[in-house]
């Protein structure tokens, strides 16, 4: 196989498995029905919240490699 | 037919007449039409909006729609997973896809399955991944086609014979991918792409206020009828966490398995363009299908009565505003459906001729001579297509039911190929092979014993790769071994 013309830059691939992380390691914890933030069920507000993180942080990975 | 009716399907047909006019009008362009890349992949040149809309319609499909809202009326807090198969799909993208795309650009590839040539020099590889891509693509074209069939049942208020009227309008849609292929698509997608952002978002929003004055009022409302909805297991016990976690690394690391995707990686003009894209959709999600999933619980919380599950967002546009509403509102549905037919379609028919026709049996054939192909194969497909829409036999549940974990079989051989420098078609095939045969084994049980999860609760994508990579390992450990008792 020839060389691939660029390369994976590892910050980012670092960056990617921490958001990998943050969707699946800490549902155990916030899979509760008890505890609301702004009104918003805690495992919804999670959700919600590291979606739009992860949207952000493609942002700024993009922002910062220009 | 009434006049909340005729009004309602009017604006969704002006819709559709709209795309189907400008995709049959960048048809006679002839932007260089003669060459395959042109056809296949636009040539390589999309910019970034076009390239971003494109992309955002032709992965937004009629289940994004209809299908998520229905899916948390049915299992609550799990459609939360759908999230995240898109946006963790978006940050692979965002590393991997130029990556891919650089390989592609440099080696005219124009199909994942050429991918797949290209890495490992094997037809038989080639030909099996073509096979799996299509078989996988089928149930998702007869998905769009019943979609559409259910918009226009609720717009006509059941006045039209609906899913006759949907095979017409799939028709213009083979008509102007028959014609102008990647082109006419992704210029009609522009168009159809800012439409469902604009309804998806509108329509969920207005819903939302109007009956809850916002998410708090709505999580209210639906503890109070249902609690179950809000956490995991949901409401039947049948989405344990286990499930949602792998459930979210499976989908979102097969994600780019799906053909028509990486097809449409191949149109940007460059890297940055991928980039740009892969930011915007992460976006276009949060903006988007983010509160179209909530519909679901709207129409738990407000005790609404559903034909189905999936008429949940639309019977709900139909039930709070006027018809003018739900006209634009249904016609953002028709465009997810259609976009993702029309894009569906280009790639199963170029993954036929190009790797099932031109690789295999003539490879002197000229650009001119594949994009006939492809254009005959175009039609056939949508023949097929149209008698399964009419005839929706089981066996296509079956394959949308396995569909992810089935693709996604594709990954070592896409994207761990790119980086293990050192391994062969032997070990892919064979992992390959082992990965599919254990996602058909589970869904052969699953359906004899009528379990209603996979063993362990464990998503059968997960299992099928375990699997895939274990073998892959096992055959390239053999391998090294045998080779170096020969360099011996």
């Amino acid at each position: 196989m020839e060389e691939a013309p660029s390369g994976l830059k590892r910050h980012q691939v670092f960056v990617g498995v921490i958001i990998f992380a943050l969707w699946t390691i800490l549902l155990p914890l916030i899979n509760r029905h008890d505890v609301k933030i702004l009104g918003i069920p805690l495992l919804w507000f999670y959700y919600i919240v590291i979606s739009i993180i992860t949207a952000l942080v493609l942002s700024v990975m993009y922002v910062l490699e220009r | 037919m009434e006049t909340d009716a005729l009004v309602a399907s009017s604006i969704v047909f002006l819709v559709i007449s709209i795309s189907v006019i400008i995709g049959l009008l960048v048809s006679r362009l002839k932007l260089r039409t003669l060459r395959a890349d042109t056809y296949i992949v636009a040539g390589r040149t999309l910019g970034t909006v076009v390239f971003f809309l494109n992309s955002a319609a032709v992965i937004y499909s009629g289940y994004t729609f209809l299908g998520t809202a229905g899916y948390s009326y049915s299992y609550g807090a799990a459609t939360m997973f759908v999230w995240g198969t898109s946006l963790l799909g978006y940050v692979a993208g965002y590393i991997l896809a130029p990556y891919v795309w650089s390989l592609a650009k440099k080696h005219n590839l124009l199909t994942l399955s050429d991918f797949i040539m290209w890495r490992y020099d094997s037809k038989l590889l080639m030909i099996i991944a073509a096979i799996i891509s299509i078989v996988f693509q089928i149930p998702y074209v007869q998905l769009q086609i019943q979609a559409v069939s259910i918009i226009v049942d609720t717009v006509s208020y059941g006045a039209l014979p609906a899913l006759h009227v949907s095979v017409i309008v799939f028709g213009l849609v083979i008509l102007y991918v028959f014609l102008g292929g990647m082109v006419s698509i992704a210029l009609t997608n522009v168009f159809l792409g800012a439409l469902m952002l604009a309804t998806m978002f509108g329509g969920s929003w207005a819903i939302i206020l109007k009956y809850f004055g916002g998410l708090p009022g709505l999580y209210e409302a639906v503890a109070s009828v249902s609690p179950a909805h809000l956490t995991l297991p949901g409401p039947q016990g049948l989405r344990p966490e286990i499930w949602f976690v792998s459930s979210v690394i499976g989908t979102g690391l097969g994600f780019w398995c799906w053909s028509q995707r990486v097809q449409t990686l191949f149109t940007a003009k460059d890297v940055k363009v991928i980039k740009k894209g892969m930011v915007l959709n992460s976006w276009y999600l949060i903006l988007g299908s983010l509160w179209v999933t909530h519909m679901g619980l709207v129409a738990l919380a407000l005790g609404v009565s559903l034909r189905s599950s999936d008429y949940a967002f639309i019977s709900l546009v139909g039930m709070s505003f006027g018809p003018v509403v739900l006209g634009l509102v249904a016609a953002g549905g028709a465009a997810a459906s259609l976009s993702t037919a029309a894009g569906l379609l280009l790639d199963q028919a170029s993954t036929v001729s190009r790797n099932l026709i031109q690789q295999v049996f003539r490879t002197g054939i000229s650009d001119r001579g594949l994009i006939t192909i492809t254009r005959v194969v175009i039609v056939c497909l949508g023949i097929v297509s149209t008698i399964l829409a009419y005839l929706s036999p089981t066996l296509l549940v079956d394959l949308l039911l396995i569909g992810y974990a089935g693709v996604t079989q594709l990954l070592p051989a896409l994207f761990v190929g790119i980086f293990w420098k050192s391994l062969k078609k032997h070990e892919v095939l064979s992992g390959l092979i082992a990965g599919e045969s254990t996602v058909l084994i589970i869904f052969a049980l699953m359906r004899y014993y009528r379990w209603k999860l996979e063993p362990l609760g464990v998503h059968s994508v997960i299992w099928g790769l375990a699997v895939n990579l274990l073998a892959l390992t096992l055959v390239y450990c053999v391998r090294r071994v045998f080779s170096s008792d020969q360099v011996r």
